[in-house]
């Protein structure tokens, strides 16, 4: 003990600096000489070809070196994990899930190697690896350990689709490579994971757990590492049948593109902002201390972009005030230290973007505060905690993503401007919300585009909250089940006869009397989206009991005109009644079970981790674009649009080659008090042309397609660029009738939002 | 009634302002995101080797060390006493490598009736603080509490404990409120430091909390406090954020005039929890609320707690030394 630094802190009292010891980590990077290979089936494979250095962004020196991957190393770990499928896909759900159960303790018996690792090669201060990333990444391996064992347990193999590449982004690796594989895993199927190119090495000791300690079966899990060709030659692989992907919206555009038309199922989670909301009605020095929490200290976990705060104008300045003053007590200094706050940006180049906007900000006159106190680390690449208060180009910003301790401020007047601002910005990913006024907080959790609305509280960090989008709980799981198209024909015989033809027509007084019905063109196709655009939210405001309501209603008609629809069919196809009869039977069924299955389906509250009550509130998701297939010309078109109407979305539906059973049920939907406009159902002269049509537009906020696999593949081609989700069929005829397919319908249509709300303590 | 005139000059002018109920006006609290600020304060933050020294040090510098029981004679107050004097042994301090650093508590606390004693036996080195106004529920009638201060100052205690009518922070009557702690702060004016006790385990809920803090301030008090100690619920670290932050946010309207202080008592039995209650005023007000002119800890045990982690480190200290000569 220094008795002079003694007597200098009982004059001043400050905290010491808590370097870790990192002599684990080291010892295991010294293990393997500094340098790795890939792993694949089970072995290393030797390091060679060009070295790719990993930077340890608080020393700003390599402390590791990786193989950069190729195209051949890709087809080797996918050719492996194909080997591995037939045997893993095959084993007992409740075996996959006890191996699950062994990984998550062999990474909680290594937890503090992992945190070091992790802390390494991110930059992120241990204080978040070790309490939040690493008991995250157990925790969702414990979770698919449970989930799979109940749900894949009783039928092996049943829900595997292949292949997996996971492909991961620079920030949170474990808890992301955790969230991914662990899903996938339980479910049959098996891995390769690609880690990003800067932090791989958390992915590789994670590979080498699985190898000497849990033994699991080889090329269940393989790891390559490397850049963008090792990842977009895993993507091409014909033996990768699904892909997941973490990181940029540029990123994602390009394996969707990559992926297009090949069958494969994407999973995205796109970098995205968050948003914080402070109210009159806050508490003020919480929502403060929450948002420098979140928005300097946690960066990266909440969100991959940039943090913009919205603050009531009679509060605005006190909370400036308040930030800037907590601000000052921000530590900055190396990840490996337990008191560091604020740990260093990811490279010098992202340190001089990071600058760079704030320079811009400055010259368009916003105002930059950055801490009195601060002092630049010696070692490191830092970026003090900067306040932006008055942004000018909040989009400008919102876009460069600096993920840096970057929180741009700016004020609104009424909760109404707060969510027309917060609305304006895409791709939000999150919303903390402060305010004690618990109406105003749901009210603005429901009207804010995020998918995770956070309330009165920014770091909420089990489980069920995930990482980002298009993953809560029970999704990611059924997003490893299959696509069960078949090769389903419809039902046939023999032709119909002239005389049942003649009988047909002469029982149909009204409507169309016959076939084609005439072209769709485009001004048709945008006409029905504009006028679906806007009379469905009168359709999704309504409850799901409502719902439920008019879709029973719409069954009751349909069987009040069942011979009506059945001759349709025939005559549109030249099929035996019969045929017909058994087609409007299984649109009854899908019928009555959705309208009895979406009775109950706004949402659900789950109690989690202490005193937070989390509500998963389903929305539709806009309006859905539709093409129907050329089979099942009456249920090829009820199922997709009722699917898609029952969760509360908009519909604008191009007919196959067989459209009047589809006609005539868009007349039956009308008396049935669905409101007008919310669904149209078009003769589309050209399917495929019908399908790029509504990709293209850019009111359509998801495609199905269910025509041809060349239709699809345009389908995806275009959403790959605006990011739409779609759901294509790829040529298969989809089997209606089929569980899981009614689910992923459900699904597809909908999306969740997830609404935490602490109470207590 | 007892009530001492105040002077223009005096700290009372200058600390008290008149009761504005549109300050209580704006108090929201989270219950849920204090809980997690609590639960997060030593998350990051660590006292160790120098600087756990030191802020052990810190604490007892902070210490009121406190007697409150039926069993108080003459000779266990003036036991009490050497101790406030002598909190850390001179071997300690000298393994530390610190031998000539003076270390005593910030203040003796005890009832009313032993002032006499105690501040015989401090001898002037350190103030003896008395609780009074009817100490620890205050239901007595308010003539009483104000000769009661009057008694104990009388009696040459330097710093006065008071308890606030909880029933007046829980019918709301905060004008009240604002002027019961008034008519004490006038008492003590000039003569002895406030120390308001808000017993903040009998107001139910953090906005109360609050709001008797912002009253307290208002009113001239010193000191605000969070405990008697007797309430059912002791001093929680969500109370204690609270009123540091009703604190903080008076000084700051003040351009830094208006420095009231804070003092945690009841139940802080372990060095930890001390060296917690230091990371808390650290970081929500600054280094200059650690000092005892600024913040006190009220307790009984926790002293020996202080002593034994000192040793701790002395001696690691010391046989560290040890090595390094046979080295």
């Amino acid at each position: 003990m220094d008795r002079k630094r003694l007597a200098e802190l009982m004059q001043h009292l400050d905290y010491d600096p808590a370097p870790l010891e990192a002599g684990e980590a080291f010892s295991w990077l010294e293990e393997h000489d500094g340098r790795f290979g890939h792993f694949i089936g089970g072995r290393w494979s030797a390091p060679g070809g060009k070295l790719l250095p990993v930077i340890d962004p608080s020393s700003g020196t390599a402390i590791a070196r990786v193989t950069m991957g190729n195209a051949k190393d890709a087809g080797r770990a996918a050719g492996r994990a194909a080997d591995a499928l037939r045997s893993w896909s095959r084993t007992a759900g409740v075996e996959r899930a006890g191996y699950l159960r062994a990984i998550a303790r062999a990474v909680a018996r290594h937890a503090s190697l992992f945190a070091l690792v992790e802390s390494l090669e991110t930059g992120d201060p241990v204080g978040k690896s070790r309490g939040i990333d690493i008991p995250l990444a157990i925790r969702h391996l414990e979770k698919y350990a449970v989930r799979g064992a109940m749900e894949a347990g009783g039928d092996p193999g049943g829900f595997a689709q292949g292949v997996t590449a996971a492909i991961l982004p620079r920030h949170s690796p474990l808890p992301t490579l955790a969230s991914r594989i662990a899903p996938a895993i339980a479910a049959g199927n098996t891995v390769v994971i690609k880690p990003s190119e800067s932090t791989p090495l958390t992915a590789l000791l994670f590979a080498e757990i699985l190898r000497e300690e849990v033994r699991l079966p080889p090329g269940v899990v393989n790891v390559i590492t490397g850049g963008v060709p090792a990842g977009e030659a895993l993507v091409r692989h014909p033996r990768v049948r699904s892909i997941s992907y973490a990181g940029s919206a540029e990123g994602g555009r390009r394996i969707l593109g990559l992926a297009a038309g090949s069958g494969k199922h994407v999973a995205l989670e796109l970098d995205g902002n968050t948003i914080f909301l402070i109210f009159g009605s806050a508490d003020i020095d919480s929502a403060v201390e929450g948002t420098v929490e979140a928005a300097f200290v946690n960066r990266g976990w909440i969100y991959s972009g940039g943090s913009l705060l919205l603050v009531e104008e009679s509060v605005y300045h006190p909370v400036i005030e308040r930030i800037t003053r907590r601000m000052e007590r921000l530590r900055a200094g190396s990840a490996l230290d337990a008191t560091t706050d604020v740990g260093p940006i990811r490279s010098e180049e992202r340190l001089e973007d990071i600058a760079r906007l704030c320079r811009r900000e400055q010259e368009g006159g916003a105002e930059i505060r950055q801490p009195a106190s601060w002092r630049r680390p010696e070692q490191g690449f830092h970026y003090p905690p900067t306040l932006i208060a008055n942004v000018r180009e909040v989009d400008a910003f919102a876009a460069a993503h600096p993920y840096g301790p970057v929180l741009a401020c700016m004020s609104f007047r009424t909760p109404a401007e707060a969510m027309q601002s917060a609305n304006m910005r895409r791709g939000i990913h999150a919303a903390s919300i402060w305010t004690q006024d618990i109406s105003l907080a749901l009210d603005c959790a429901y009207g804010v585009r995020a998918e995770k609305v956070w309330i009165n509280v920014s770091r909420a960090f089990d489980e069920s909250s995930g990482i980002g989008a298009m993953e809560n709980g029970c999704e990611v799981l059924r997003e490893m089940f299959p696509w069960k198209g078949s090769r389903a024909k419809s039902w046939s015989g023999k032709a119909l006869s002239k005389r049942e033809r003649e009988k047909i027509l002469d029982g149909r007084a009204t409507g169309r009397r016959t076939g084609h019905a005439g072209e769709t063109s485009s001004v048709e196709i945008r006409a029905a989206v504009a006028a679906a655009r806007e009379t469905y939210p009168l359709w999704s405001g309504r409850s799901s009991t409502q719902r439920a309501r008019s879709l029973h209603s719409l069954w009751e008609h349909v069987q009040m005109q069942r011979e009506r629809l059945a001759g349709a069919i025939s005559l549109d196809t030249n099929l035996p009644l019969e045929s017909s009869r058994k087609e409007l039977e299984a649109t009854l069924l899908f019928l009555f079970t959705t309208a009895a299955y979406i009775d109950k389906h706004e949402g659900t509250a789950e109690h989690v981790s202490g005193k937070n009550l989390v509500i998963n509130l389903r929305e539709p998701i806009g309006v859905v674009g539709i093409v129907a297939g050329d089979e099942f010309p009456l249920l090829g078109v009820a199922a997709p649009a009722v699917a898609a109407l029952a969760a509360g979305n908009g519909v604008v539906l191009a007919n196959g080659r067989h459209p009047l059973a589809g006609l005539d049920l868009s007349e039956i939907l009308r008396d049935a008090g669905l409101p007008p406009g919310c669904v149209k159902i078009l003769p589309a002269g050209d399917p495929d042309q019908a399908g790029i049509l509504l990709a293209e537009q850019e009111e359509v906020d998801a495609v199905w397609h269910f025509g041809s696999a060349a239709g699809g593949a345009a389908v995806e081609n275009i959403t790959a660029g605006n990011l739409k989700r779609s759901f294509v069929a790829g040529g298969n005829v989809p089997a209606w009738g089929d569980p899981i397919l009614f689910a992923e319908l459900i699904d597809a249509a909908t999306k969740v939002k997830q609404i935490r709300i602490p109470y207590g303590v | 009634m007892y009530v001492a005139a105040a002077s223009v000059d005096s700290r009372y002018a200058v600390h008290s302002i008149p009761f504005d109920r549109e300050l209580l006006r704006h108090i929201h609290v989270n219950r849920s995101a204090l809980g997690l600020r609590a639960a997060l304060l030593g998350a990051r933050r660590s006292f160790r080797r120098e600087s756990e020294a030191a802020a052990l040090l810190r604490a007892v510098q902070c210490l009121d060390l406190t007697t409150l029981a039926g069993d108080d004679t003459e000779k266990s107050i003036e036991r009490l006493c050497a101790q406030a004097l002598h909190p850390v042994a001179p071997e300690t301090l000298c393994a530390l490598g610190i031998p000539g650093i003076v270390v005593r508590a910030a203040a003796v606390c005890v009832y009313q009736n032993l002032v006499p004693a105690a501040v015989r036996a401090v001898r002037g080195a350190i103030p003896v603080a008395a609780v009074s106004t009817g100490f620890p529920a205050g239901q007595i009638s308010l003539d009483l509490k104000l000769a009661e201060i009057e008694r104990s100052i009388a009696f040459g205690a330097r710093e006065i404990d008071v308890v606030i009518s909880r029933a007046l922070a829980l019918e709301g009557r905060w004008g009240d409120l604002y002027d019961e702690i008034s008519l004490f702060c006038r008492a003590c004016d000039g003569r002895a430091t406030v120390k308001t006790i808000i017993g903040a385990g009998d107001l139910g809920t953090l906005e109360n909390v609050a709001r008797a803090s912002a009253v307290a301030i208002m009113a001239g008090s010193d000191f605000i406090k969070t405990s008697t100690g007797f309430e059912p619920v002791n001093a929680t670290f969500e109370a204690g954020l609270v009123m540091a932050r009703e604190i903080r946010r008076f000084e700051m309207a003040s351009h830094g005039v208006r420095r009231v202080g804070l003092k945690a008592a009841g139940g802080i039995r372990s060095a930890e929890t001390a060296l917690l209650w230091l990371t808390l005023m650290r970081e929500e007000c600054g280094e200059a609320r650690t000092r005892p002119d600024l913040f006190r800890i009220g307790a009984s045990g926790l002293l020996a707690d202080l002593q034994r982690q000192l040793r701790r480190l002395a001696a690691a200290r010391s046989s560290a030394e040890h090595q390094h000569a046979m080295a």
